[in-house]
């Protein structure tokens, strides 16, 4: 209990840690940090502009005064603005996550259910099966998403020519109608898939190890000599050692399953968060980058506090030490 | 259980194979599609990337510059001047906007105000907090009685005044006036022959139709941007013939995928010579060790400009004269190839003291190797691919060269007056690769003098200030006629072969891609292959 109890002071230092250098980085770099927390060319700019982003963005006050301002834009939601979009941070990931979210909780949902039922199926039986499954997982471990993706363009983009390559959705279909809908889900298949393949590997590894690890317990030899059968077994009683380590890196990995997304919204050309962050990153809009940050960082920090206590909630002794 | 699997799969397949058929129905109207990478956010007027896409279709500037001979025409607006001071503007006759409202001169001085009011010296001078004062443009402005021409009479005069209205877009007066915020709506009413018709964020597509009020009409129904994440997939899709041409501002399609384009059966090129320069190294010669002329022709003596041919260049690159300036720019002047001769590149480093002692790997003076810092921005791949090709050749040669890649907000505070002063340093990079565009070369008083000029207010890289270069500087400014600036034109590339502030690593032409189906493409020098002059002759045959 204790050790959840630390993880959860851990991640809110290094939450606190985040929104000091999130700050802090356009105001220590060289340059004039109008530049830079505007995103906008100084070159572009008028002497007019040049003094009202200087107000705007309250560079005339103390450090601390700055700060409070950028405390308060997280409290009030806005969590900044970015001269660069002309509109608010909030605005612009709100518009932005719905597609990210789209094709990564998808993706991390599928991979987890997969890895879960082909790790178990691998780790719980020694013999072919897990030779060909394991290579094969090590093997794509090692493809970058974007090899993956372009794999998978190639092949059903322009080599049989039935999924499409770009965008979330076709250009004149009405928004609301079933086709709206069905049109989404044809769009989504590719890159959820490259994500998921993308994914796949590394919880199917560790679903497998641990499974193995705990093959030869004792506690398996004796259900399998009371006759249980090999499903009960798997799920019945090996699940139930996978499931920490496993739940413990699934919730690791919700942050960065939205940070992966970035190639994918990249490769598909998709308008999500990841080609927000690139966009932004591309022009220095610092107040834009600082936004996708901070929302990666909550993510990363919420997914971790739920995921101890869903562990919490799964592990009999901690649940024991709880009442 | 099984026939149900089956039957899923049945069902799921005849979706995916109906909505392919939804997006072939698409393709059969008249319809030209560009792929792009540009980011659209809003497609509203402002946007930066938006307004490349309108200035090609729908926002059309005064006048532009025909890629072909370099020559500018009207567009908007026919143009006259006197004396190179005033220049007269009149609409052209039967423009309106695509509320049905006429296009007056009055439009052009009501968005020359606007932009005066937000920071512009157009009609008044500005000053900046730090006191420098901009001087205003224009000393004042007359309308004709019928409101369709506006005379501007300029400070000084200016032979390239046209240069500047390339890219002025005007503002519907009877849309803007009064309003301090507008719809986005009301800020798509536009003069040009389209006019947006649907942005589709999610799929990426920006739609133009047919401005019914443009007194010409064109061949092809619609105009449909594809906005693509990678250049990548956007090739792939040109090869696949999803889209007819690709298109970015002031870009053409690099060396890379021009090799492997040109092979393709279906796609056509348009090359154009280039006028702007890719490929620059650029030396600060107020500060060691460049403030020595003899040590800048050393390194002009010292690469390789073949190797730089053959890795960079596309069809119809060339080896640059020492002019800098481009064979194809209107005034360009013939000055001497540029070459390697390391024999030359030693008798001007003697000249400054340097000698390589036998079996040396430098040259030295006093003991000290010759080495200078060459920065290049880190984020652009093709400017570090330069500056490593220029240590290896001077390495090869004797001078030590250590790469100083930077992002570009410190490229600038390195390389840029506006940026260093803003920070309290003056241009501090020994020497820097950079490129330059169209719009940059034809800035102020042309030929990539802004980036030379010390006392330019923004760029002025090179911090050149001597008498010779300020006197043919005050000569362009000063001619009266095309004869006369071209003439000190052509001093200012004598002076560029003389004293090397800079130099082209190569020219290349401009290498527009497009479908064999797309015809009647022309080029403009600003805005490339997306232009009103283009999409006005473009027609497609069936796909």
């Amino acid at each position: 209990m204790k050790k959840y109890l630390n993880n959860l002071i851990t991640c809110v230092i290094c939450f606190i840690f985040i929104v000091i250098l999130n700050f802090a980085l356009p105001r220590l770099m060289s340059g004039d940090p109008v530049a830079y927390l505007t995103g906008v060319d100084e070159e572009s700019m008028s002497v007019v502009q040049y003094e009202y982003y200087r107000n705007a963005l309250h560079l005339n006050d103390n450090i601390f005064v700055q700060f409070g301002y950028y405390i308060k834009s997280l409290f009030d939601g806005s969590l900044g603005y970015s001269y660069r979009m002309e509109a608010t941070v909030s605005s612009l990931i709100l518009s932005r996550i719905g597609a990210t979210l789209q094709i990564s909780l998808v993706a991390v949902v599928v991979s987890c259910g997969i890895a879960l039922v082909w790790g178990l199926s691998a780790g719980s039986k020694k013999g072919t099966f897990d030779k060909i499954s394991t290579t094969a997982n090590v093997i794509i471990n090692t493809l970058p998403s974007f090899t993956v993706g372009m794999l998978l363009i190639i092949l059903f983009c322009f080599g049989v020519k039935i999924f499409p390559y770009s965008g979330l959705n076709s250009p004149n279909i009405e928004k609301g109608t079933a086709e709206y809908f069905f049109d989404r889900i044809y769009h989504l298949i590719l890159p959820v898939t490259t994500l998921t393949v993308t994914f796949l590997p590394s919880r199917y590894l560790i679903v497998r190890n641990t499974a193995r690890a705990v093959l030869n317990e004792k506690y398996l030899l004796f259900a399998r000599q009371r006759g249980l059968g090999r499903r009960k077994i798997k799920y019945g009683y090996i699940l139930g050692n996978v499931a920490q380590p496993f739940i413990a890196m699934v919730g690791m990995s919700v942050g960065a399953s939205i940070g992966g997304s970035v190639v994918v919204e990249n490769l598909f050309s998709i308008q999500g968060m990841g080609t927000l962050l690139t966009d932004a990153v591309y022009a220095l809009d610092y107040p834009l980058m600082q936004g996708v940050l901070f929302v990666t960082a909550f993510i990363a920090v919420i997914s971790i506090i739920i995921t101890d206590v869903i562990c919490i909630l799964t592990d009999p002794k901690l649940r024991r030490a709880r009442l | 259980m099984k026939k149900h699997t089956v039957i899923a799969l049945i069902l799921a397949l005849a979706v995916i194979f109906s909505l392919t058929a939804c997006n072939v129905e698409l393709k059969k109207e008249k319809a030209v599609y560009i792929g792009t990478t540009a980011v659209i956010e809003k497609a509203v007027r402002g946007e930066y990337n938006y307004d490349m896409f309108a200035s090609g279709n729908s926002e059309i500037p005064l006048v532009w510059q025909d890629g072909a001979d370099h020559e500018y025409k009207p567009l908007l607006a026919s143009y006259q001047t006197v004396g190179n001071k005033t220049w007269t503007y009149t609409v052209q006759q039967g423009m309106t906007w695509s509320d049905g409202k006429p296009v007056t001169a009055e439009d052009i001085l009501f968005t020359l105000n606007y932009d005066d009011a937000n920071g512009e010296a157009v009609f008044n001078d500005k000053t900046a907090t730090d006191g420098k004062v901009t001087e205003k443009k224009y000393e004042g402005y007359a309308l004709s009685a019928d409101k369709k021409s506006i005379s501007l009479t300029l400070v000084t005069e200016n032979a390239r005044e046209l240069s500047n209205m390339t890219s002025f877009r005007i503002m519907p007066k009877h849309v803007y006036e009064g309003k301090n915020e507008i719809t986005d709506a009301d800020g798509r009413v536009v003069c040009g022959p389209f006019v947006l018709e649907s942005f589709n964020k999610e799929a990426g597509v920006l739609t133009y139709k047919v401005n019914p009020y443009y007194p010409q009409k064109p061949k092809i129904e619609k105009l449909v941007y594809r906005i693509f994440g990678n250049e990548d997939l956007m090739y792939m899709a040109l090869k696949n013939g999803d889209i007819d041409t690709v298109w970015a501002y002031s870009q053409s399609v690099n060396a890379n995928y021009y090799d492997v384009l040109k092979e393709v059966d279906g796609l056509d090129f348009i090359q154009t010579p280039a006028v702007g320069v890719r490929a620059v190294v650029m030396f600060n010669t107020s500060i060691a060790p460049f403030n020595d002329g003899n040590l800048r022709k050393a390194v002009s003596y010292a690469l390789d400009y073949e190797a730089f041919k053959n890795t960079f260049g596309s069809a119809g690159v060339s080896v640059a004269n020492r002019g800098f300036v481009p064979a194809s720019v209107s005034g360009a002047k013939q000055t001497e190839k540029l070459k390697k001769d390391y024999a030359t590149a030693a008798e001007y480093l003697k000249k400054s003291g340097y000698v390589k002692a036998n079996g040396g790997k430098y040259y030295k003076k006093d003991g000290a190797e010759l080495e200078f810092a060459l920065t290049v921005r880190s984020s652009n791949a093709t400017h570090l691919r330069y500056a490593e090709l220029v240590k290896n050749n001077l390495e090869d040669f004797g001078i030590k060269v250590n790469l100083d890649a930077v992002d570009s907000n410190t490229f600038n505070v390195k390389t840029s007056n506006k940026f260093s002063s803003d920070n309290g340093v003056g241009v501090s990079h020994q020497a820097a690769i950079n490129g330059f565009t169209e719009a940059g070369m034809g800035m102020k008083d042309g030929f990539a003098s802004i980036y030379v000029d010390k006392s330019h207010p923004v760029q002025g890289g090179c911090q050149v200030d001597d008498e010779v270069f300020l006197g043919i500087l005050e000569n362009m400014r000063k001619a009266k006629t095309k004869e006369e600036y071209n003439a000190a034109a052509g001093s200012l590339q004598d002076y560029y072969a003389d004293n090397v502030p800079l130099i082209a690593l190569y020219w290349d032409n401009l290498n527009y891609v497009h479908s064999s189906k797309l015809s009647g493409l022309k080029t403009d020098a600003v805005f490339g292959i997306n232009n009103v002059v283009s999409w006005l002759n473009a027609d497609i045959s069936e796909r």
